[in-house]
């Protein structure tokens, strides 16, 4: 690899999330993932053998948790929080 | 109800593509992905975009749709390609409806890495904003290529599938990007 190619690497490898943002949106994920595991959902999982139904209710969810990240994302806009 | 399935060693020691299966029954298993591919994801959309807070919502979205589409990952191909072609496509969305191709100068990254490579502490802050700038006044196609080859060390078989481009067209592009970046770089040293 050149110097220059080098440089370049380590350029766009410096920047690093903040974990403040990133910690809540991992909860917020978590959240999203939880409501195909509602017992209706299972069911169907288990009666049809497929994950469909997991990932339309999960598509529904998305609705919620996307809400609940935007919350976040004005926290996180109001505060700055580093 | 979310109690991991299996432990978090077994996890740790799982391909992406055994983990990646396991999403939709295990959240424990998306928890890994996630520490894995965070800041490479990251780092990718945020060498496309102009500052912390765009692509911090870019990559929240990336991570919503992996998770959300969890059930349509097939494992013949490898999830790092999967789940890049997703940043792909996020990048794409909002770049057609910012209509922004150029990456102002206000962009620097404002956190960075607190423990460097040796490489690293030895490139000063004025020769890494230089570079920054350089790679940001590439047009968009070159510099996903470049952040793609340089960041991930994709090759360029697995850059044409993430992007959707031939061959031909991200050897094409690679080659370019290299040339102005060789020549800008070394204009600025002489």
């Amino acid at each position: 690899m050149e110097v220059f190619e080098t440089k370049v690497q380590e350029s766009l490898a410096r920047p690093v999330p903040r974990a403040a943002f990133f910690d809540e949106l991992l909860v917020a994920l978590r959240e999203m993932w939880e409501i195909p595991m509602l017992p209706e959902a299972h069911d169907t999982r288990a009666h049809n053998g497929l994950i469909m139904a997991g990932s339309v209710a999960a598509a529904a969810a998305g609705v919620g948790a996307a809400g609940a990240w935007y919350g976040l994302r004005k926290r996180h806009r109001r505060g700055s929080v580093a | 109800m979310g109690v991991s399935v299996i432990t978090v060693d077994l996890l740790a020691d799982a391909t992406d593509e055994a983990l990646a299966a396991l999403v939709t029954e295990d959240f424990e298993a998306f928890a890994e992905l996630y520490g894995r591919y965070l800041c490479p994801v990251y780092r990718f959309v945020r060498s496309q975009t102009p500052d912390d807070t765009t692509a911090e919502d870019i990559t929240a979205h990336v991570f919503f749709k992996a998770i959300s589409s969890a059930g349509t990952f097939r494992a013949e191909g490898s999830y790092r390609s999967w789940i890049f072609r997703i940043a792909h496509n996020e990048i794409y969305s909002w770049r057609n409806g910012e209509a922004r191709s150029v990456v102002g100068l206000e962009e620097l990254p404002e956190s960075v890495d607190p423990t460097p490579s040796p490489v690293a502490q030895a490139i000063t802050q004025e020769d890494r904003g230089m570079v920054w700038r350089k790679v940001a006044e590439l047009p968009p196609a070159q510099r996903e290529v470049v952040a793609l080859r340089y960041l991930q060390d994709l090759d360029v078989e697995e850059i044409s599938g993430i992007t959707g481009r031939s061959r031909g067209a991200v050897r094409i592009l690679l080659h370019r990007a290299r040339l102005k970046l060789r020549h800008s770089m070394e204009g600025d040293v002489e």
